[in-house]
């Protein structure tokens, strides 16, 4: 289980499932709970062995559900890493808003890497739909993830 | 008996039933004994799984599970489904992410003693020729995308056509290692993108490859037929279509979640989302998948014929001592278009193979000549410290599973648990011990896919052998691998 101390809470606990990796993820809202989801990606992907010159990437996606709209950014995350060499590293800013369609804005910065600068931990296929489902209460938001390897 | 919520009724000792229920099109069927379904069964969601899948639109017969069943998405892991090819729909959950993972044994004409001090070097040269792990590239120079899109449409033969094969090789290959009709222009550019540089790469997880020995024979007509003997070195290859199938998969099930709203399918679960086979949806995604399909076929190909330079290379021996031949080569995430006996007639349909493995009986049409006495050639992995098995298909697979059966052990720890179980232990040591030698990208893989993670595969086999779907022909033991 990995606490944020700055953020006050537990960004994300590993789960069982027999076949994968599964989380749950958690935040004091959707953004907060995204960053988590990004984290237990990160965590799951690879660790950073040197640092590199960093650029700041953006992004914009849009969706009727927060659901798809998490599978999307961190399909998009695992795509950049497994397939242009780029390491998403942390997030500068993120905003999601409410409406329809829900819409998530993100800044990210991250590293154009060779296999020296990281430690490959998991080939990530897909992020998954089972289990997602995002829920609210009082306390924030929190969802299951499961990461197909 | 109830096994977390579900009723499930004993047919015989190896098959057992969950009754149609609720909006359940089709009952339930699982190939399993009553001892798994308590120590496993009862301990994740894959007969909610079975239930699940019995809800899709023109699903016949059954919704099946082979004895490697455990928790999968949308489909649990060693499912069965056949679709109405006109009326039915057609689901990636059924196929999975690595469309056509599978499975390869070559065989040779050695023998185990004089070779059993080379095994280390071996599996030292296999593991420096073949790519393995994770963001592994470069068995071949990168491929253009023209010649990517000439895979993905002729799948082994590009092969073939470029030196790492011959012609027997896609005899001996499901479908000839050629799905036909599979159209690129469905397959989005970001899979281009991903297939360009894993050509001939076996990735990483539970993917391998194998040299084993042939430790018994339990059919010596039919292993004759397979040209497999005692004490026989033979090489298993496991992995599929790599980055490129996983996109199309994801792809696919972005498009079909949407498709089934427009077509108002209400699924207990996303990972089921399907639109009609002869929609545009449906149509586009078969053959987005058949290019995946011919992208794996073709890979497994690859590695092949780098394992037999390895061999040679290694030995010191030519072609002709090496006598490498391919025996069979197995496709276990697919969807093909079959024709099957339902009700007493002959019907068209898309069986769904998701962690299982066709199984066709003798006098098949679709197999090869040299095999139409003995029937298909099934190969099904057990982990890397125990034993695989050979195991040929029967009449009653026809009957009772759409020709299929089971695909390989079935994981029964999480990988978080393997790794715990593993903390302090030394693995490589162990396995060693076991007489295996193993050359890995990581420990922490090797922790993740110790013999303790998975079900012994001789109870997964014997079950599907008691119930009349397959016979067992031989029995293999690994003596060393390398995995990425």
């Amino acid at each position: 289980m990995l606490f944020d101390q700055q953020r006050e809470i537990t960004l994300f606990s590993p789960i069982e499932h027999t076949a994968d990796i599964a989380f749950e993820v958690s935040g004091t809202n959707l953004e907060e709970m995204f960053t988590s989801a990004f984290e237990a990606w990160q965590f799951s992907a690879y660790t950073l062995k040197a640092n590199g010159l960093t650029e700041t990437r953006h992004f914009l996606w849009q969706s009727e559900n927060p659901e798809d709209l998490l599978v999307e950014f961190l399909s998009e995350m695992n795509f950049l890493f497994c397939s242009r060499k780029w390491i998403p590293v942390s997030i500068n800013k993120i905003e999601i808003s409410s409406g329809s369609p829900i819409e998530l804005s993100l800044s990210i910065k991250g590293i154009e890497y060779s296999n020296n600068f990281i430690n490959f931990k998991n080939e990530i296929k897909a992020v998954t739909y089972h289990l997602l489902e995002i829920k609210k209460d009082k306390t924030g938001c929190k969802t299951k993830l499961v990461f197909d390897i | 008996m109830n096994v977390n919520g579900i009723t499930i009724e004993r047919i015989h000792d190896y098959l057992w039933e969950i009754p149609k229920t609720g909006s359940m099109l089709v009952p339930g069927r699982i190939y399993t004994s009553r001892k798994m379904l308590e120590n496993f069964l009862a301990k994740d969601e894959a007969l909610k799984q079975v239930v699940n899948v019995a809800h899709l639109p023109g699903i016949q017969k059954y919704s099946l599970a082979m004895p490697d069943i455990h928790w999968g998405y949308g489909f649990p892991i060693g499912g069965v489904a056949a679709t109405d090819y006109y009326e039915g729909v057609i689901s990636p959950g059924g196929v999975g992410y690595d469309i056509n993972c599978g499975v390869r044994l070559a065989r040779t004409s050695l023998e185990y003693e004089p070779i059993k001090k080379r095994v280390k070097s071996i599996i030292e040269k296999l593991f420096q020729n073949v790519p393995t792990g994770v963001g592994s590239s470069g068995a071949i120079k990168k491929l253009s995308e023209k010649e990517l899109k000439k895979i993905l449409v002729n799948g082994s033969e590009w092969s073939v056509e470029n030196g790492f094969g011959t012609e027997d090789d896609l005899l001996s290959t499901e479908e000839q290692g050629k799905m036909k009709d599979a159209d690129p222009n469905t397959v989005s550019s970001r899979a281009i993108e991903r297939g360009l540089d894993q050509a001939g790469t076996l990735g990483s997880g539970n993917h391998f490859l194998e040299i084993d020995v042939v430790e018994e024979i339990f059919d010596h007509e039919v292993a004759q037929i397979f040209g497999l003997f005692p004490n026989q070195i033979v090489i298993q290859i496991h992995t599929g279509s790599r980055g490129l199938g996983y996109q199309i998969c994801d792809d696919y099930l972005k498009i079909l979640l949407k498709a089934s709203q427009k077509y108002g399918f209400n699924l207990p679960d996303k990972q089921l989302a399907c639109a009609p086979i002869q929609s545009d949806e449906g149509k586009n995604y078969l053959n987005a998948m058949k290019c995946a399909a011919n992208y794996a076929w073709n890979n497994r190909q690859i590695i092949m014929s780098l394992a037999k330079k390895s061999l040679q290379q290694t030995l010191s021996i030519s072609e002709s001592e090496l006598g490498f031949k391919l025996v069979y080569d197995v496709a276990h995430n697919i969807a093909k278009i079959e024709d099957h006996e339902i009700d007493g007639k002959l019907k068209k349909v898309c069986v769904h193979r998701k962690g299982a493995t066709r199984a066709f009986p003798p006098k098949n049409k679709e197999l090869p000549d040299k095999y139409l006495r003995s029937g298909q050639p099934v190969l099904i992995p057990g982990d890397m410290g125990r034993y695989s098995y050979i195991v040929a298909g029967r009449a009653k697979s026809m009957d009772e599973t759409f020709g299929s059966s089971c695909h390989g052990a079935g994981r029964i720890a999480s990988r978080h648990n393997a790794l715990k179980i593993g903390k302090g232990r030394n693995l490589i040591e162990e396995l060693n011990k076991s007489g295996v030698e193993i050359q890995a990208s990581g420990y922490k893989t090797i922790a993740e896919e110790m013999p303790y993670a998975y079900k012994d595969v001789s109870e997964v086999v014997e079950i599907m052998h008691h119930s009349g779907i397959v016979k067992k022909v031989a029995k293999i033991r690994p003596l060393g691998v390398i995995k990425g």
